[in-house]
């Protein structure tokens, strides 16, 4: 068994501690920066107008349904191999590639795709293919939308998100090939009866990734819009499209905390916490860990809140969800800040396993001799990475909740309205910096 | 009034911007560009310094206690490093990241010497009881 340090699930490098200086320029530019940005922002809402884009042109739609099929082919053939490997390859993380399929690849690599390319997910998703298969065989409704709308909202997702952070952060042996194989293989069955049970659209918030990733999408300039027209956005302006339902300021802030957790596990707070306990006591310290971070993440947005609600006389749950899709960046900013290195570096092993998914030397596109090459990228890359990742997440986040604020309220109660948005999204950010600072 | 706050915009943009650049003597580390990974016999390309007289680090395990070192030990880019194990169980000692071993048994401890050249934070564990013995931290 492996010890349950520098977790994340997998990897045995740890970053180096971010220089303090860095740590005190970024803190000092998040403060400078809200209330600069504060005074300068434009006075009328932007986003909202801006966010159905200019359309691409005609030859996307046959590229798209082409680049459809593609992608299904691919997403199904990823958690084929995956699911054989975890049950068929080698025992350990170097000879088989579920795990660093499922943590690195999946996990972190999809995030940035979502980020970059738009929400590919939704139509990778093999998820979304077996449950559009068995609804085509049953005869039973396989519009992609049947189910959709759900009362439950997002809470689903939270659940199965939530399963997997666990998984991932609080469990003793994530790595081990096995545990990652039960874990998707459970983690699909729960999923697809769902989606047999009410419909395709389920998928869309019962399978916690296809949430999450859908919302990061949101983020980047491209989307495809009902008709399957590719469109050009400006960043951010998606953002504005997030339906509002429930749960989803818990699968916002769940996510949140969880990666704020990741980064606590790996400072000598957290490493004299857990002591010398290992196996299910392990397990059981992390899970306490896991769910105080999270508490502490969500009740600082929700004090924010009610902060906002007595400025301008609302509802603060009213304004928690109003508020909760400027969060969306600042979850991707902590996800690339935490997970770049590994990203870099354990993306490396995933190349050199797809050679060898099963660790049988095999060498199937002649990768499988490769090793980690550690001078890929600087640490002095990475601390940079990490401090720019925090600093424009806390931009973007303040910008985005001030298109918001103009929208709703005349200005000057917009402007105040936003001194408790902009302290608590400073207090995420130093938090953040605060994290890598110990790490 | 909408031009002014633009041009005030991209004003602070300029100004705010240069805590994004990538290169900052502070923090340069004189990292050699070959791809090939460190090995015990390799030899450092980085200038000479005081901590490249070596570094001895001196690790005892009895009934599963590790003692000698805190939680993490820390050694400048480039320096020689000798780790030294004692242990009451027989198993190997596992440097990450350089991927060393070294076999330990009581009465034979097991010494691991190398160059440290990767910067970062390394497990060193004992590797079939999976016990965490310290984290290398080389910057």
């Amino acid at each position: 068994m492996t010890p349950v340090v520098l977790a994340h699930g997998i990897g045995t490098r740890g970053d180096l501690p971010l220089p303090a200086w860095m740590f005190a320029y970024g803190a000092g530019f998040a403060v400078v920066a809200s209330f600069l940005l504060l005074r300068l922002l434009w006075p009328g809402p932007r986003l909202a107008r801006a966010a159905i884009g200019g359309a691409l042109g005609g030859w996307t739609r046959p590229a798209g349904a082409a680049g459809e099929a593609i992608l299904r082919t691919a997403g199904l053939a990823a958690l084929a191999v995956t699911v054989w490997a975890a049950f068929a390859g080698g025992d350990t993380t170097v000879d088989n590639i579920a795990p660093v399929a499922l943590f690195v690849a999946f996990w972190v690599g999809v995030q940035v795709v979502s980020v970059v390319l738009g929400d590919v997910w939704a139509t990778a998703n093999p998820l979304d293919t077996i449950a559009a298969a068995i609804h085509r065989v049953s005869g039973r409704a396989h519009e992609p939308s049947a189910g959709a709308d759900h009362p439950w909202g997002a809470w689903p997702a939270v659940a199965t998100l939530g399963a997997f952070l666990w998984f991932e952060l609080a469990y003793h042996d994530p790595s081990s090939p096995r545990a990652v194989g039960t874990f998707v293989v459970l983690y699909s069955a729960t999923v697809l009866v769902g989606a047999a049970r009410f419909g395709r659209g389920w998928i869309a918030n019962g399978d916690g990734f296809a949430a999450l990733f859908a919302l990061l999408g949101k983020i980047g300039v491209f989307h495809r819009d009902d008709d399957g027209q590719l469109r050009m956005r400006p960043p951010l302006a998606g953002l504005t499209t997030i339906e509002p339902r429930p749960g989803l300021e818990a699968l916002v802030l769940v996510t949140l905390g969880a990666t704020s957790f990741d980064g606590m596990t790996r400072t000598s707070f957290w490493l004299d916490v857990l002591g010398s306990s290992e196996g299910w006591s392990a397990t059981l310290i992390n899970t306490v860990g896991l769910l105080w971070v999270v508490g502490i993440v969500a009740a600082l947005y929700r004090a924010a809140m009610w902060g906002a609600a007595k400025v301008v006389g609302g509802d603060s749950r009213a304004l928690a969800t109003q508020f909760l899709h400027a969060l969306v960046p600042i979850v991707f900013a902590y996800a690339l800040a935490h997970y770049f290195s590994l990203l870099m570096f354990e993306g490396q092993t995933f190349l050199a396993l797809a050679s060898d998914p099963l660790g049988r030397g095999w060498d199937l596109f002649g990768t499988a001799h490769w090793e980690i090459n550690f001078r890929l990228v600087t640490t002095t890359t990475i601390a940079w990475v990490q401090a720019c990742a925090i600093a424009g997440g806390h931009v973007a986040g303040v910008i985005t909740a001030h298109d918001r604020a103009v929208e709703l309220y005349d200005h000057r109660t917009a402007v105040a309205s936003q001194v408790p948005v902009l302290g608590v999204m400073v207090v995420y950010t130093v938090g953040g910096l605060l994290l890598l600072l110990n790490a | 009034m909408a031009r002014r706050r633009l041009t005030l915009l991209v004003a602070a943009v300029v100004v705010l911007a240069p805590a994004c650049r990538s290169e900052d003597p502070a923090l340069e580390i004189g990292e050699p560009t070959s791809s090939i990974g460190a090995t015990a016999t390799s030899t450092s390309t980085t200038p000479t310094t005081a901590a490249d007289q070596g570094e001895i680090i001196r690790v005892t395990v009895a009934s599963g206690e590790v003692s000698g070192v805190g939680d993490r030990v820390s050694v400048a880019v480039g320096a020689e490093v000798t780790i030294i194990v004692e242990a009451d169980t027989t198993d190997r000692v596992h440097l990450h990241g350089y991927d060393l071993l070294a076999d330990v048994a009581p009465g034979s401890p097991a010494t691991i010497e190398f160059t440290a050249d990767l910067a970062g934070v390394w497990e060193v564990e004992l590797e079939d009881a999976g016990q965490l013995l310290f984290q290398l931290e080389v910057r």
